[in-house]
């Protein structure tokens, strides 16, 4: 199973990515938004972790582009967010973000949810 | 004298000359009436002893018996005759009694010729019978010429009658031009003067009488009106406001003083001119339009500038009303020039204001921007260092979890009891940055609640699903009674759950054995949620502190994860915020109740809510 991990800071996809790889998953990452975009279409992810606060464009946006390309609209998606608020959440899970995990997230509960989505 | 009583006097007087008059004639037509009798019986008697005269020369001649006759019976007739007469004056009385002497001596001179027959006797009879004749014609002249005197005297007293008639008749016109129609024609002209206004005018007539009485009357009168003129006059020119008398066409007929001091002009300057010459701006159409209207209804009231004579400009409040009856208008005029600069400078005072509170208020708006961008800093603030302190937590957790679960070698017991107190302590850090934002948000009053219906129920049940494996661990129970029929709640279904979380945590946390109640019940308009728990419980004192910020209770009896001192706090927050409330009861040492309301699912209200 294949894993992209978006994410501005590197010590995250470092961690998360040594986490992920230990669980047994491949792991593929990109540190601005529309990196991870191409990244998306480029390697077909099987899941992808999505920062919400990017240097390039929010997470939200990557959100809607994946669900409006071909090849990844199928992908799940879980944002990774600092501030859960109602706000915040509000309107993504529409556009397709099927769950949210607010950091600092715990490594179980993260690959509790990754493997509740990938239906293992 | 009084007129009545002189016009009296008048009259008694032409009566008393009239009665004299009357007396008089009376006295001449008796007079006249005798005197026509006396000269009757005077020519009887002359032409009787005439006829006797003669005809004792018939009987001289034939000298029978019938003559003789006839002469006795003439001379009998003219005794009886001359017996019957009477006179007023001696000397008729004289030649009566001379005739009568004769007639006696005819007699006598006539019974001697009778027995004699002789000359001499008859001689006798002749000279006797012409002295009776002689006689009798004087007495008959007599008689005449006092006839002739008597009527002499009745013309003279016709004259005079007619005379004094006539002085009776000047001395009463006299009377009347001079003391009665003079003094009327005077009193008529100060009629006339006083009634057209020169109530200075006096008649003047000092004259004892009912005229002069009059005269005194109207004078003392046009005393008293020139005095109420004057009182009124000096009343309305006492009146600061000034007023006037004007035709319908608006020209002066009379003006006060106080309006010539008013507008600067003259009485007469003002009584050449129109009520519009005064007016500042020339359309008199405006101020005349209205005369007709006003002659005939209702007064009415301006608020016009004029001009005085020195050019200036001043506001009068101007009413217009009619003089009951005439064709004039009396308008008065109040100086409201003082008012209206007052309401200029008030007017002036007010833009003046406004201009204050625009500016005021453009302040207050730049400070409010400055306040919302302050917000919006410090919003922007809060999420800063929520993502900042998270950002460097995310990984430092992760990488003190990789060597804890050995992923990145082989750890040791002692090094794994440190990871764990590393790992523990930033959960606790990151619970204590999530309710510090919780806090700051519901301070703020920046709470963003997602409000929808939900049932409350499954809520509880989650919560003590969730709890459920802890409960256990420390040999609790937990009670949720019989949660089958759902409560409908409108409210935020995450913040709830975070109350929730709260409370059943501080429950689970504080109590060593025993039972956790969670019940829920349906109160008018609200979802009445309880958790009791048979823990420790809270003093009293306690009790009205629990939720405030920071206020730990019973801290070091509290193991696994460390509180932060804010769920109470936040969870009253999320509670009031919604609309609800919530508050405890507790006994120490027994355990303690925490209740807390949440609005119900009310389709009307929301549906009528969602429309307006």
């Amino acid at each position: 199973m294949k894993i992209l991990v978006i994410d501005d800071e590197h010590d995250i996809l470092d961690t998360v990515s040594a986490r992920l790889t230990a669980g047994g998953y491949s792991v593929v990452t990109a540190d601005t938004g529309e990196g991870g975009f191409a990244k998306a279409v480029k390697e077909r992810p099987d899941l992808i972790l999505l920062d919400i606060m990017l240097p390039d464009i929010d997470g939200g946006v990557v959100a809607a582009k994946l669900r409006a390309h071909i090849l990844t609209k199928h992908i799940p998606v879980i944002f990774l967010t600092c501030i859960v608020s109602g706000k915040e959440i509000e309107g993504k899970d529409t556009i397709g973000g099927n769950m949210f995990i607010a950091k600092p997230f715990k490594s179980e509960e993260l690959l509790a949810r990754i493997r509740e989505i990938l239906g293992e | 004298m009084k007129l009545q009583k002189k016009v009296f006097i008048t009259a008694v007087l032409f009566f008393i000359v009239f009665a004299i008059f009357t007396a008089l004639s009376f006295y001449i037509v008796a007079e006249v009436k005798e005197t026509t009798t006396e000269l009757d019986s005077a020519a009887a008697i002359a032409v009787r002893a005439a006829h006797l005269e003669a005809l004792f020369a018939n009987y001289y001649i034939d000298r029978n018996e019938a003559a003789r006759q006839k002469w006795a019976e003439a001379y009998r007739q003219l005794g009886a005759t001359a017996a019957k007469a009477k006179f007023d004056t001696k000397a008729e009385r004289v030649l009566l009694a001379g005739v009568i002497a004769s007639y006696n001596a005819t007699g006598k001179s006539f019974q001697a010729f009778l027995v004699s027959k002789n000359k001499v006797h008859a001689q006798a009879v002749i000279d006797a019978s012409k002295n009776m004749v002689f006689y009798a014609f004087r007495l008959r002249r007599s008689n005449a010429s006092y006839m002739i005197g008597l009527h002499q005297k009745s013309f003279v007293l016709v004259i005079c009658a007619v005379a004094a008639a006539a002085i009776i008749l000047v001395a009463n016109l006299l009377l009347i031009v001079f003391r009665i129609v003079r003094p009327v024609v005077d009193l008529n002209k100060g009629v006339e003067l006083v009634g057209s206004g020169a109530l200075t005018y006096r008649v003047g007539n000092s004259a004892d009488d009912e005229i002069g009485d009059l005269s005194r009357a109207f004078d003392a009168m046009a005393v008293n009106l020139q005095k109420t003129a004057l009182r009124y006059k000096t009343i309305f020119e006492s009146v600061i406001d000034g007023f006037c008398v004007i035709d319908v066409e608006g020209k002066f007929i009379e003006v006060s003083k106080s309006f010539c001091a008013m507008t600067g002009h003259d009485e007469q300057e003002l009584l050449n001119k129109r009520l519009s010459d005064l007016e500042a701006d020339s359309s008199r159409q405006n101020i005349e339009a209205c005369f007709k209207d006003v002659l005939t209804g209702a007064p009415v009231c301006y608020e016009l500038k004029y001009r005085r004579k020195d050019n200036t400009f001043v506001d009068f409040e101007t009413s217009i009303q009619n003089l009951r009856g005439e064709d004039m208008l009396v308008v008065f005029f109040h100086d409201i020039t003082e008012r209206k600069r007052s309401e200029g400078q008030l007017a002036q005072y007010r833009l003046h204001l406004e201009q204050m509170v625009a500016a005021r208020t453009q302040e207050l708006e730049a400070a409010n921007h400055d306040l919302k961008r302050l917000n919006q800093v410090k919003s922007d603030f809060v999420s800063m260092v929520s993502h900042e302190l998270r950002t460097p937590l995310t990984p430092i957790r992760e990488a003190m979890s990789l060597m804890y679960d050995g992923i990145a070698g082989e750890v040791s017991e002692k090094q794994r009891h440190f990871l764990e107190i590393g790992l523990r302590n930033i959960d606790r850090l990151a619970r204590l940055i999530n309710d510090l934002l919780d806090i700051s948000r519901i301070e703020a009053g920046r709470l963003d609640l997602v409000v929808e219906p939900f049932d409350i129920t499954e809520v509880v049940k989650n919560v003590a699903n969730t709890f459920g494996p802890l409960a256990e661990k420390k040999g609790l129970k937990i009670d949720l009674g019989d949660c089958v029929v759902p409560v409908l709640v409108n409210a935020d279904k995450d913040k709830t759950l975070q109350v929730f979380d709260n409370i059943i945590g501080n429950a689970i946390k504080f109590t060593e054995q025993g039972l956790i109640t969670i019940r829920v019940k349906i109160k008018p308009a609200f979802a009445e949620c309880s958790v009791a728990d048979t823990g420790k419980g809270v003093s009293s004192e306690n009790l009205g502190r629990l939720f405030n910020k920071f206020e730990q209770f019973n801290r070091s009896a509290a193991d696994g994860e460390k509180g932060t001192g804010l769920g109470l706090s936040i969870s009253k927050g999320i509670i009031e915020a919604q609309g609800g409330r919530i508050w405890a009861q507790s006994v120490l040492d027994k355990g303690s109740v925490f209740f807390f309301t949440i609005p119900l699912y009310n389709e009307e209200q929301v549906n009528k809510e969602g429309v307006l």
